[in-house]
Order: C-alpha cells, then sequence, then structure tokens
C-alpha cells in the first residue's frame, strides 16, 4: 500500500519514521558536515566491543561507541531537554512493520536517553520516532600507532 | 526559586521500613500480608532514571535539590502512597503509619527542603482521618497522599472523615497515579495491551475522580477542602470543565447541592503538577491549554525525580511561555497551596 509522503489532511510528514529506518540502513546516504579538526581522544583497545568512552573536546561533550562494526561518535546532549544522551543504554529496537509483528532490529546500536527514553540511531544519530530529530555525529578513525581520532 | 511536587523516594535495604512498623504487625508484613494487586504494566526499559541511583536523602540532596535549585521538594513514599490497595486492611493501616514515620525519621529530619505526604489507607476512612490527625501537625507533613486506584471514585461519601481531617489539619488531599489497572481495567472499557497504552490511560482516572467530586458536592461540604493532582496530565481538564458547565445548565436540579458552576468549584479546590508536561508540536498549543484553566493559579511544576519522565525545569517549558507564568508554575501556586514562604526577590548589586 502506498501512501502520500505528506498526509493530505494534515500535511504532517509521514514518512519522518520510516526515513530514520531507512537512512539507519544506509548511512552514507547522510549528507556529512564538512569538519577538518582531528582529535586523539584515547587508545582503540581501551574500549571493548559493546563499550564506550565519553570525550570532552573543549566544550563539546561526545560519546565513542565501540559496535560490533566498528567506532562511532555522537553528541552527549540530548535533544529533548538536554540529559547526557551517552550515559543511556545500548541495545535494539523493532523496526516499524505491520500490526503485530514484532521485528528486531538495529542490535546494539540504538541509544536510549537515560532520561525519557528517547531512541537514536547511534551510527546516523536519527531519532528512531522521526528523522528530523537529529543528534550530531562525527567521524572516528584511527592511526597506525592504534590511536582513536574523532574529527569536529 | 523552584518547588518540585513531585519527588519519589524508596524504603531501601539502606533505609528500611520495618523498623517503624509497630512489633506486633512485622510478622504479617514478613509473611506478605501488606501484598495488594498489581497491574501487571512494566516499563520494559525501568521504571528509573538510567543516570543515576539515588537511595538515601544525601543522593536525594546531591543529584536533585542542590544542582537543579530546587528550593523544596514534595516527597510521594514507595512503598506508601499505595497503601490503600494491600489487601489486609489492618495491615495497611500499620504500613501507611510506618511510611509516615519513616519520612519523618529519614528524610524530614534530614533536610528542611524536604516536605513529607501523609500516606493514608482510604480502605479504613477513620483510621485514615486519624493518621491524619496523628502526624499531620508536623511543620514538613505538607499533603495527604494516596494512589489513583480506589475502591470508590473519590467523591463517595465513605470517604467524607478523610476529607474532614485534612480540612482540620489544613492539608490538601493528593492523589498519585501509578496503580490504576490494579482492581480492575485503566480503562471501563477494557484492558490495555502494552505499557505505552496502560501509560497514556491514566488520565481517565483524574477525569473520573474530580468529576465525582464535583458532583458528589465534596466541595460544599467540605469549603476547606483543597485536591492536588499529581502527574495525570493537564490538557484534558478544560473539556471536562466546559463538559460539566454545560450540563449543568439542563442538569443542575439533578444535582441541587451544587451552588456554582463546575468549573467554579474545580478552579478554585483543584491544582495540577505539570510533570510529564504535554508537548505539542505546536508549544502555543502548550500555553493556551494553560490559559483555558487558568494555570497562572492552578498548576505547579514537579520533575517525577527519579522516574523515566522526568522533566527539568531548565528545560521543561517552551521559552514563549512568559517568565511571570512560568514563576506562578515553578513556584508560586505551590507556595500558595501548601502554604510555604512567599516568593523572595533578590536584587544584587556589585559595589567595587
Amino acid at each position: 500500500m502506498s501512501s502520500p509522503d505528506k498526509c493530505p489532511t494534515t500535511g504532517c510528514d509521514r514518512k519522518a519514521l520510516e526515513r530514520a529506518f531507512d537512512i539507519a540502513e544506509n548511512p552514507g546516504s547522510l549528507a556529512k558536515p564538512v569538519r577538518t579538526r582531528e582529535v586523539v581522544v584515547g587508545r582503540a583497545d581501551e574500549i571493548p566491543v559493546g563499550g564506550r568512552k565519553i570525550v570532552q573536546i573543549d566544550r563539546l561533550s561526545i560519546g565513542v561507541f565501540h559496535l560490533a562494526e566498528g567506532f562511532h561518535a555522537i553528541r552527549n546532549d540530548c535533544p529533548h531537554q538536554g540529559a547526557e544522551l551517552c550515559k543511556g543504554s545500548v541495545h535494539a529496537t523493532h523496526r516499524p512493520g505491520p500490526a503485530g509483528e514484532f521485528t528486531p532490529g538495529l542490535e546494539g546500536r540504538v541509544l536510549r536517553c537515560p532520561w525519557h527514553g528517547w531512541e537514536f540511531d547511534i551510527v546516523t544519530g536519527k531519532g528512531l520516532y522521526d528523522a528530523r530529530s537529529r543528534v550530531s555525529v562525527y567521524e572516528v578513525k584511527t592511526n597506525e600507532a592504534g590511536e582513536l581520532i574523532v574529527v569536529v | 526559586m523552584i518547588i518540585d511536587c513531585d519527588i519519589h523516594v524508596y524504603a531501601n535495604a539502606e533505609l528500611p521500613m520495618a523498623p517503624f512498623l509497630p512489633a506486633r504487625i512485622r510478622q504479617a508484613v514478613a509473611q506478605n500480608q501488606g501484598s495488594a494487586p498489581g497491574h501487571g504494566y512494566a516499563n520494559p526499559f525501568g521504571v528509573d532514571r538510567r543516570d543515576l541511583s539515588a537511595s538515601t536523602p544525601a543522593d536525594v540532596v546531591r543529584l536533585h535539590l542542590d544542582p537543579l535549585g530546587i528550593t523544596y521538594g514534595v516527597l510521594q513514599p514507595q512503598p506508601g502512597y499505595a497503601v490503600s490497595l494491600t489487601h489486609a486492611i489492618d495491615v495497611a493501616n500499620a504500613m501507611a503509619q510506618a511510611a509516615n514515620d519513616w519520612q519523618i525519621a529519614n528524610y524530614l529530619a534530614a533536610d528542611p527542603r524536604f516536605l513529607g505526604s501523609v500516606c493514608i489507607n482510604m480502605a479504613d476512612p477513620r483510621a485514615a482521618a486519624a493518621e491524619i490527625r496523628r502526624v499531620g501537625g508536623h511543620p514538613q507533613m505538607v499533603q495527604v497522599l494516596t494512589c489513583g486506584e480506589s475502591v470508590h471514585l473519590f467523591g463517595h461519601r465513605a470517604y467524607d472523615p478523610i476529607y474532614e481531617a485534612c480540612c482540620e489539619s489544613g492539608l490538601p488531599f493528593a492523589v498519585h497515579p501509578g496503580t490504576e489497572g490494579s482492581l480492575r481495567s485503566s480503562t471501563p472499557v477494557g484492558r490495555p495491551t502494552s505499557y505505552f497504552e496502560w501509560h497514556n490511560s491514566l488520565p481517565i482516572t483524574y477525569q473520573a475522580h474530580v468529576g465525582s467530586l464535583v458532583a458528589e458536592g465534596t466541595f460544599e461540604k467540605f469549603p476547606g477542602l483543597r485536591v492536588m493532582l499529581v502527574e495525570g496530565g493537564v490538557s484534558w481538564l478544560a473539556p471536562l470543565l466546559w463538559r460539566m458547565d454545560k450540563n449543568f445548565k439542563a442538569l443542575r436540579s439533578t444535582v441541587p447541592w451544587l451552588k456554582e458552576a463546575p468549573s467554579e468549584y474545580v478552579l478554585r479546590h483543584c491544582r495540577l503538577t505539570t510533570q510529564p508536561i504535554e508537548e505539542p508540536g505546536d508549544p502555543r498549543h502548550l500555553l493556551a491549554s494553560y490559559e483555558m484553566i487558568q494555570a497562572e493559579r492552578t498548576l505547579c511544576f514537579s520533575t517525577d525525580f527519579p522516574h523515566w519522565d522526568f522533566d527539568t525545569p531548565a528545560r521543561a517549558f517552551p521559552s514563549i511561555l512568559p517568565q511571570s507564568l512560568k514563576n506562578r508554575i515553578l513556584y508560586d501556586n505551590a507556595a500558595e497551596l501548601y502554604g510555604l514562604p512567599a516568593r523572595v526577590e533578590t536584587v544584587g548589586e556589585v559595589m567595587s
């Protein structure tokens, strides 16, 4: 069943939720902001898979997460009421689907805010309730010395 | 200045309630005779915030009162607020007493910013009234507290002794949600199938209680009674007032003890807390809903610390809310309800 992207009655963006999950499947589709400052935030081997490190770069607090597929960095600031997002729990969610179906998805990369439990994709920064809600994410690299570098 | 009308504190291994139970009742509680029916809905992600753990008064001061600048915080003790649902009535009476003595000894004594709630067992109104008279005079006890789920709607005359004691002690009667669905479905037409749906249904109970308090003439019988509706939402109230006022024109003769429009009673006698603050896509709609219920005198700030749907005073309100209204909500309304000191405006000037 196809539905128009905008509800003809209310004008609301009907695809906003699905888009968050589409982007999660294809994070490369996200426009990347131009950032050039490379900051060493520690060693790659100090964060085990499933772990995280919260680092302060000037006034910016960032959580560096070691997911199964690699390192990802996301701003430690929930867009809702300003909680320290990166102190939340990491887990899976359920994908949007037909009534009555539970389809687990995004295992190990969903960050749940410690205050109100809002869900964000660590990889894309998108709110998993509306793609228009987002948290800044940052590129993470490692160098030959095994150092972890965040680009801000 | 901020008054937080909803702070949860818990009896736990560090601060057990057992020593406050009368010796004769400890065995019955140990035998689980203090049990109450549950509603079966649990937040799958936990009901407490995940970024902190507060188990003592010192924790609540360090993690909440101090950093958020809370001038006074009204406690909602657990267990305690829901003893009305305990099956064994005598055990529930003892648990209410213990919850109150536990609060006084552990929290009210620890910091003058902590304000207590007199927990009562609604299943035994005479005992509840006696408990209000026993501890209601404590200078830091500011309200009487029970849970939203109840055997009768709150306007039922069975509860009159409780309201009489509230008026005599000068304490508002407060209700806190969380137990809805324990005795019967949390909606009158069937059981929700998820915590999400259950949580959404909570204001239904409050609408029913407010409608009952008005229709039964409770506020005519007890002109000094004040009711504090904690954590039950806000925006549902205006349509209820309009519906009652409209029906009053045709059906007044069926409730001839009412001398004023129903909305007059509610706006004069009832107060509500903000959390979980409603977040319409257009913040002007929140402001409009506040105007409809005269929020400048009816609405009081609350955080629900340390629960998952906590609101922080710095970020909860949209910026379009006028500062004068925010001041009323953050402090003045609760100060008037609880008889706390009026706002002190401090103006400083640096002299060189």
